[in-house]
């Protein structure tokens, strides 16, 4: 800990990103392994992967003929957070998972990094990057609540089809998880500010720092705006429901990433100590767990409470988490977190699987007398998120199921203004496919108007 | 020779030159690719329109030169209906 406190070395790296950028030679070297697949009518393996259906070929292809800006817009025509996808799309099952390259026992092309590299380019030099409005303008009006990835794609795409479009935002900053949530070694802010900027030029009215239902009533947007989008995302980290949890040192797992991000890391590194407990087994366990490792901490174990093949964290994550030195204990619960002010230690039991109902997963069962103890300098509970029902159930006519917003195949929900995507549809899942539900819930305004989008 | 032809792109196959290797058909990530009656290389008009995505893995692994695929050099056309539409 001594040789990393306070120094610049430090910073470097817990910013230090996993995929450095291409450089140019790099990037036309990796170009040309891609084959060009896709059909007249089977289009590309990674183009069909990607929730955003970016038109991949055709972009290595401009990469490969040296024309980055052409690549970018290709890009960007698909996907309005290309640069953000680029840097925390999870490409190892997705695009790069589907390259044909891989059924040949060879290394997928490289597509995330070369879409990174196409984006900076352009993104870097202020190059307009998206088509701009059209001229002709609808008299509807459309307002997004929330600012994270579907508000943004929704946003957008219903400004190309001609719309007003206006954007609020409790927070003070856009992006919603890709600033808040995602570990800063994927990405930190940037490119989002850039990318937010073009929404901009389009016409996309933003207003930050206003929370609808508290500094305005949901009421009025309803008056004033002939569809709503909501975009809302899911709520804080779901309590682990144990004693000790209000000890300090026990974290959330979205404030920790969120202090480090754009707090200050160090008053949180000097909070952490030796041994970090992390509780849960999803992608956000795996990520502050990898945190705690650059932060410095020595021991960082993440307890869960089934086996290693049922943690819903993706494999190629919890195999570099292992590689940087997290520990796991399987079948692990917390029972208690103990300390007098501080949290000091966890208490942990073993759960064993009972016999599952059919089609269910196997309830588990504490196994008496297996209570250990776990040295704990901080905890951090990574179990999901809470869904946003408060919140959800103001809107007259609008349908939950299990917490989240019901929708049709357009994402047009059961109460008739109001369209959804994101997180608060899916229960949480990649930014790449809020983008992909966002522009398709665009659409599905633009039918709602009566007007049918191109090609549909 | 066989001719298979989609718009701009073709795939060709040439039953006279082949062994019967069997390389092309293990290798072809969509599988539509078989050995017919006869041991040759042989496909259906149909697998092609509908599954062929023009790689050119069975070209590079054939090795009796009994595949061609021809594609044109700026195919935007093709993939840009390929990757339009919302979410589709």
């Amino acid at each position: 800990m001594e040789h990393l406190t306070g120094t610049i070395e430090a910073e470097e790296r817990l910013f230090a990103e996993i995929h450095p950028p291409l450089n140019d030679s790099e990037a036309y070297l990796e170009s040309t392994r891609c084959l060009e697949c896709g059909g007249p009518n089977a289009p590309a393996p990674c183009t069909v992967a990607c929730p955003t259906h970016i038109n991949i070929p055709k972009f290595i292809r401009e990469i490969r003929e040296g024309d980055p800006l052409q690549a970018a817009r290709t890009i960007f025509e698909a996907n309005v957070l290309g640069g953000t996808c680029a840097r925390v799309c999870p490409v190892e099952v997705l695009c790069e998972g589907a390259c044909v390259l891989t059924k040949e026992g060879r290394r997928a092309v490289r597509i995330g990094r070369l879409q990174r590299y196409a984006t900076d380019w352009a993104l870097e030099r202020h190059q307009s990057v998206l088509p701009h409005a059209p001229t002709t303008c609808y008299k509807e009006r459309i307002a997004i609540i929330g600012a994270g990835p579907a508000g943004l794609a929704c946003a957008a795409e219903l400004a190309l089809l001609g719309y007003r479009v206006v954007v609020y935002e409790a927070r003070p900053l856009p992006g919603g998880l890709v600033v808040y949530g995602i570990a800063p070694y994927k990405q930190v802010i940037d490119p989002l500010p850039l990318e937010v900027e073009q929404l901009r030029q389009m016409g996309v009215e933003f207003h930050f720092g206003v929370s609808v239902g508290r500094d305005i009533p949901l009421k009025q947007l309803e008056q004033e705006y002939e569809a709503i989008f909501l975009g809302i995302g899911l709520g804080r980290d779901q309590s682990v429901e144990v004693e000790g949890e209000e000890l300090e040192g026990v974290y959330e797992s979205l404030e920790f990433i969120e202090r480090i991000k754009l707090g200050d890391w160090r008053t949180v590194q000097q909070t952490l100590g030796e041994s970090v407990v992390v509780i849960g087994g999803g992608n956000t366990a795996i990520d502050v767990a990898r945190e705690a490792i650059r932060l410095g901490v020595k021991d960082v174990t993440v307890i869960y409470r089934r086996t290693e093949k049922d943690m819903p964290a993706y494999a190629h994550e919890y195999q570099a988490a292992r590689r940087e030195g997290v520990r796991f204990l399987w079948q692990t619960a917390p029972k208690r977190c103990i300390g007098t002010k501080r949290v000091q230690a966890v208490e942990c039991i073993y759960l064993k699987m009972t016999q599952p109902e059919a089609g269910r997963r196997s309830p588990l069962e504490e196994v008496p007398g297996t209570e250990f103890i776990l040295k704990a300098d901080a905890v951090i509970k990574a179990i999901g998120q809470q869904k946003r029902t408060d919140f959800l159930s103001q809107i007259e006519g609008l349908e939950l199921e299990r917490g989240l917003v019901k929708v049709d195949e357009w994402f047009h929900t059961t109460a008739a203004k109001y369209f959804a995507a994101g997180d608060c549809v899916n229960g949480g899942d990649t930014v790449v496919r809020a983008v992909g539900e966002g522009r398709r819930a665009a659409h599905g305004i633009h039918r709602y108007f009566g007007r049918m989008a191109n090609g549909e | 020779m066989q001719i298979y032809q989609q718009g701009d792109y073709r795939l060709v196959l040439e039953p006279a030159l082949c062994k019967g290797c069997n390389l092309c058909v293990h290798s072809c990530p969509t599988g539509i690719l078989h050995l017919n009656a006869r041991g040759k290389i042989s496909t259906t008009q149909e697998a092609v329109a509908e599954k062929c995505i023009f790689c050119r893995i069975c070209e590079m692994r054939c090795p009796d030169f009994a595949i061609w695929v021809v594609k044109p050099i700026h195919s935007e056309v093709h993939h840009a209906s390929a990757a339009t539409g919302s979410g589709k």
